[in-house]
């Protein structure tokens, strides 16, 4: 039953991860030049010497196979899973040798969360790290929230591959029936929201009285972060340190336009509002954040620091729309958390960033197309339930124009939540287990594994080395949306369990059919 | 060198990108100040019904620390 990797699939996996980290060192050409410009010499030698890593690595791996031809399903979820790991290994090279993280494992954690866009940051004394090292966190981020693959496929690297690869890196949808075109598409939006939103956040730090230098690289970098909803900030008081409630307002709209399916952004692109309106995740989402706003509202009017009404439209509204969107930007600091805030407050921040926002976007979580699926099904059952045998009942939701809600999207969306749900709970346990505070614990787990980063004090430096290890699953697992992750991991143990021990699990598989038969 | 037809055909993709992106741009900003209407709503509802709660009275206790002199 289950399909083992052949040596050929192997050289064929070595071969397309070869290319991946081709193209990601394309990347590291950002650090470099913010080096030359800034006359940061020590980082600009790690980078060099990292670009060099880059190249001989992804090198060797592509000579493994000359001419890999087409991947098959099981070859393109291999090569997803393990490229989402093996860039982060290597990208972590270069931050490792800053002085500003305490161990490789650090820097790994920080890599991963650059590149799952998670944004949960573990750098030690942030505000002196230089402009290249920065540079390269923003760049891990800009990679990974437009994904590896979609990359290495607007450049048309994958060939006729490139279809498996997109589908397996959780993208759901084509936007155009051409992969490369719609993998250009994405990327044009991106760099076209980040280019407007750097212009007007940083004519702000203009006007803030930081200087131009700093203005444009922070204006990118919290662009970048927003737009890909991902949450790395360039500053260890976090948008705090700006006190203005423009970037807030700025980063907030971006953050949103962020979270919207790329499929209503080819949409709205052609005029066609009315598809953007009439969208179920857009109703669903903007539902969803009323309940939300109330019930905070309520739990906020009751706290110690936070009650009063502009504090609460100010910093609650900020915290959780950067939740919501599983960005991960904070104007509360992360003490305040679980000091000032009140518990229901904080738990509310916490399954903000476990729903999660819009599918096929940046966003991180269990996504709203999945509840409202799944809503749409509990509607459907019910509507079966009172309507006469002979009726037939099909249930129709609305993306792009309408739609039917098939068993087989049920299926996904109940597999996808049951495993985001047993992650959550497995994290907390072990978060718990390592001596925090439960609600902590539970916030800090749902905030790995749906990306969303907000963190409550329990990522810092110093953190115990297990839960980082499980925190950097969580991150991995999170952003490939669990499937190819677990078939990756299956196929790794099969692949690496002696034959003669899977051949007597099959055997002894039948014989107990077989005796059930009879 | 583009043809006229293409430099049409570019500026009303353009015109609708504008157009769509405005309506989508000015929707936020409205429902953003929709949740601030909102919240203002409920943070008055919930200010009314934390000054209707009754505080428990009790007798006010004086902790010495230290000893007496």
């Amino acid at each position: 039953m289950w399909q083992r990797l052949s040596f050929y699939d192997v050289r064929i996996i070595g071969h397309y991860l070869g290319v991946l980290i081709l193209v990601s060192a394309i990347g590291l050409l950002a650090p470099i030049a913010t080096a030359i410009i800034f006359g940061e010499w020590q980082p600009l030698g790690r980078y060099l010497l990292a670009a060099g890593i880059f190249l001989i690595a992804g090198s060797a791996l592509r000579f493994l196979s000359i001419s890999p031809g087409r991947l098959s399903r099981q070859q393109a979820m291999a090569v997803t899973g393990l490229a989402w790991l093996a860039l982060a290994f290597f990208a972590a090279i270069p931050l490792a040798g800053s002085g500003h993280y305490s161990n490789y494992l650090d820097a790994l954690f920080e890599a991963v969360s650059g590149f799952t866009t998670t944004g949960a940051s573990i750098v030690r004394d942030l505000d002196h790290l230089s402009y290249a090292d920065n540079m390269w966190r923003f760049m891990m981020h800009l990679m990974g929230g437009l994904g590896l693959v979609v990359i290495a496929l607007s450049f048309g690297l994958f060939g006729k591959g490139g279809a498996s690869l997109f589908n397996s890196e959780a993208h759901s949808e084509h936007i155009v029936p051409n992969v490369v075109q719609t993998t250009q598409f994405i990327a044009k939006i991106t760099l076209t929201f980040i280019g407007i939103s750097t212009v007007i956040v940083g004519l702000v730090c203009l006007g803030l009285g930081i200087d131009p230098a700093r203005s444009l690289l922070q204006s990118l970098w919290l662009s970048i972060s927003a737009f890909m909803t991902a949450g790395f900030v360039p500053m260890s008081q976090n948008v705090m340190y700006y006190h203005s409630a423009v970037i807030e307002a700025v980063l907030v709209i971006i953050m949103l336009l962020g979270c919207i399916n790329f499929t209503l952004h080819a949409e709205i692109m052609k005029g066609r509002i009315r598809d953007f309106f009439d969208d179920m995740e857009v109703r669903y989402a903007a539902l969803w954040l009323g309940v939300i706003v109330i019930v905070l509202t309520a739990s906020l009017a009751g706290s110690r620091i936070f009650s009063d009404l502009p504090t609460i439209e100010r910093r609650g509204l900020f915290m959780v729309f950067a939740a919501f969107s599983t960005t991960g930007f904070q104007n509360i600091a992360s003490p305040q958390l679980t000091d000032a805030l009140s518990s229901g407050a904080f738990l509310i921040l916490a399954l903000l960033m476990a729903v999660g926002a819009c599918s096929g976007s940046t966003a991180g979580g269990i996504k709203i197309r999945r509840f409202g699926i799944l809503v749409k099904n509990i509607v459907s059952t019910l509507k079966e339930a009172l309507s006469p045998d002979s009726a037939r009942v099909v249930t129709m939701y609305n993306h792009a124009g309408k739609r039917v809600v098939t068993p087989g999207l049920i299926r996904e969306a109940t597999t996808v939540l049951l495993l985001y749900g047993v992650t959550y709970i497995v994290g907390a346990f072990i978060g718990i287990a390592h001596g925090y505070d439960a609600s902590q614990a539970i916030f800090e787990s749902v905030a790995m594994a749906s990306n969303g980063g907000i963190t409550s004090g329990i990522v810092v430096p110093g953190m115990p080395a297990s839960l980082e290890l499980f925190y950097l699953f969580e991150m991995w697992a999170g952003r490939l949306e669990f499937v190819t992750l677990l078939a990756l991991l299956i196929q790794l143990v099969v692949s690496l369990t002696p034959s003669r021990f899977l051949g007597w699990i099959h055997a002894h598989n039948e014989a107990r059919e077989k005796r059930a038969r009879r | 060198m583009k043809s006229p037809r293409e430099k049409r055909e570019l500026l009303e993709a353009a015109r609708n990108a504008i157009t769509g992106y405005t309506a989508v741009v000015l929707g936020i900003v409205c429902f953003i100040l929709a949740l601030m209407l909102l919240m203002a709503a409920t943070r008055f509802i919930a200010g009314l019904s934390i000054a209707a709660t009754p505080t428990a009275t009790g007798q006010t206790q004086t902790v010495v620390v230290g000893p007496r002199t």
